[in-house]
């Protein structure tokens, strides 16, 4: 049996205070402070602002639905294996056996005859041939 | 000019202090607002939102993998298209085949209706108003022109086979279907002139008893393998049939019960077949290992007299599972059997049992065989066993991606088969060959065949076989 894919949800939040806005931000005014004589206050200044972030970061973070602290079952969502459509079990089905007949062929009643005859020559499983049959008459032709 | 260090100390501790003041203000009445209710600002997602949009995510994830699987299917199938090995694409704005998203907008707008055999004829869209017509007649088939040259004979062309199939539907359950053979042949040496031969290869009236049960009487093809159901000039591949199929009976008269059972979502199924037939015959009446006839017991005897030969019935079925795994890669295996009394005293029985496989590796590779053998028991002879199997594989040369015209539109195929007959005859014979499809119903075929006979009265040696093979 075929692995059920699964859709895995991530939630993106744009933040004005977005932590790779800070990387940036830090990194962009530290390089040059760094170069001269006062070190310890213009850490004392990132070192301010940082603590700033962080506080007013706080809130919006408990604000914001926080997928890392969800559950891995509240996460992970099952994508339900959705049957073959009818086109998907024509092109399946009947290449099995001889090259795929095109739809405008026939007319609607031609191809509701023929697919009973396939149904039984192929052993078609019933459901699969009403799909088939439904995508080939919607193509039929007049 | 350059400012003293300590102006620079206050000037930044003072910038410090003010950012922090300002950040914490609104820090400190956002959560005041965290606290009673979710802020309305549109820089923020309440959990209303956040599930709206989840659920909304899921379902176009959901959609997106089902288009993605049915549009990988058409792709194929248009591919094909392309390359003269299925049909050109329908009329514009009429076919789904034509163009994928009209394909999935059929199919999007169908599934969640329930479908019944009534309201889905009324659904289709027709030229005119009103539900489809419950009763239909309908032909198709095939027919074959053919060349051969055999090793020591003169060439010659021939017209092998003309098979119409009639199908009448009446109403939802009801099919009767009829498939015939024409044949013309130069009358025997010494004679003028040519003769017609009709043949029925099979009537059967059939009966759609429900989604897993169809039931069938009549003169039919046996399920013994796949071959003899799937054996039409433009199903088959080779301009003749595998040798060790006459080991086998193709048809016969009884009834049978069929049907198949989805066991997936991806197109898996199981397959059965059951019948109950009168069974092989003898030519002569006797159980003499000769005088095996595998298609003469149709129960009407040329007197008018209305009897099974033996007076038995032959038994057998087939079961098989298909397994898709993804669009046009699927694997077919089956196995069958049968079990019946031959002779006129119904002494002798005769058995049969036949595996069938069938693997198809992407838009262009397909590889399938048969394996049989029987158990004959009869008066002169004591149980023989006519057995053989044969093997054939196909390659579009299409899966080169080579894109030149003619070359995209051929599919080189092989064969081997072998047959012995139980007796004192025995066949191996290859064939290498090519088919170049003109359209998907409309084939050239060119073999090559290289036989090999070993017995009192071989068969002729090599030959070169050209066929036009037709589906309509």
């Amino acid at each position: 049996m075929a692995p059920i894919p699964s859709l895995t949800i991530r939630f993106s939040f744009k933040s004005p205070m977005d932590s790779d806005d800070l990387a940036m931000h830090t990194s962009k005014q530290s390089k040059p402070l760094l170069r001269g004589s006062i070190k310890l206050n213009d850490l004392f200044a990132v070192a301010t602002i940082s603590a700033a972030v962080i506080i007013v970061g706080l809130p919006a973070t408990a604000q914001t639905p926080a997928p890392a602290s969800k559950t891995k079952a509240e996460t992970t969502t099952q994508v339900k294996a959705e049957p073959l459509s009818g086109a998907e079990l024509w092109a399946l089905n009947c290449n099995r056996c001889h090259m795929a007949r095109s739809p405008g062929e026939f007319t609607a009643a031609q191809w509701q005859t023929i697919l009973m005859h396939m149904r039984v020559r192929a052993n078609l499983p019933a459901t699969q041939a009403r799909e088939v049959l439904k995508f080939l008459q919607a193509g039929a032709g007049k | 000019m350059v400012r003293s260090i300590p102006t620079i100390v206050n000037q930044t501790i003072l910038c410090g202090l003010g950012a922090l003041i300002c950040l914490l203000s609104p820090s400190a009445a956002m959560a005041q607002d965290v606290a009673s209710s979710p802020p309305p600002s549109s820089d923020y997602v309440s959990r209303e939102e956040y599930d709206k949009l989840k659920t909304e995510h899921e379902a176009m994830k959901t959609d997106h993998e089902a288009m993605k699987k049915e549009l990988d299917a058409l792709k194929a199938v248009v591919q094909q298209m392309a390359n003269g090995t299925v049909p050109g694409a329908p009329p514009e704005g009429t076919s789904p085949a034509a163009s994928p998203s009209e394909g999935k907008q059929v199919v999007t707008t169908t599934p969640s209706q329930p479908v019944t055999p009534s309201t889905e004829a009324e659904a289709v869209p027709t030229e005119t108003s009103g539900p489809l017509a419950t009763h239909s007649f309908s032909i198709v088939g095939d027919a074959e022109v053919q060349f051969g040259k055999i090793s020591g004979q003169h060439g010659a062309f021939m017209l092998s086979d003309f098979a119409p199939i009639f199908l009448f539907r009446g109403g939802d359950k009801i099919l009767f279907e009829a498939g015939f053979d024409f044949i013309i042949q130069n009358n025997a040496p010494g004679g003028s002139g040519y003769s017609t031969t009709v043949n029925l290869s099979f009537a059967t009236l059939d009966y759609l008893i429900n989604d897993y049960v169809t039931f069938l009487g009549g003169n039919m093809l046996l399920p013994l393998g796949t071959y003899s159901e799937r054996s039409a000039g433009w199903l088959n591949k080779f301009p003749d049939a595998p040798l060790p199929r006459s080991v086998l009976p193709g048809n016969g008269v009884g009834v049978q019960l069929r049907g198949g059972i989805p066991i997936g979502e991806k197109g898996q199924s199981l397959t059965y077949s059951a019948f109950v037939v009168n069974g092989p015959g003898s030519v002569d009446g006797s159980g003499n290992a000769d005088q095996l006839d595998l298609g003469g017991n149709v129960g009407l005897t040329s007197n008018g007299k209305f009897a099974n030969l033996h007076g038995g019935a032959g038994e057998g079925g087939r079961i098989a599972i298909f397994w898709p795994w993804k669009p046009l890669y699927d694997l077919e295996v089956g196995v069958s059997g049968m079990s019946s009394p031959w002779d006129n005293a119904g002494r002798r029985q005769y058995n049969a049992l036949v595996a069938d496989w069938a693997l198809h590796i992407g838009p262009s590779v397909e590889i399938k065989g048969e394996y049989m053998n029987t158990w004959v028991g009869t008066d002169n002879a004591g149980t023989i066993t006519p057995h053989g199997w044969w093997l054939q594989a196909g390659y579009k040369l299409a899966g080169l991606k080579l894109n030149v015209p003619y070359l995209d539109k051929l599919e080189l195929v092989g064969r081997y088969d072998t047959v012995n007959d139980g007796l004192s005859m025995r066949t191996k014979r290859g064939t290498v060959g090519a088919v170049y499809y003109v359209t998907n119903t409309l084939w050239l075929e060119g073999d090559y065949e290289f036989t090999s006979n070993h017995g009192p009265n071989p068969e002729p040696d090599d030959s070169l076989l050209f066929q036009i093979s037709y589906g309509f």
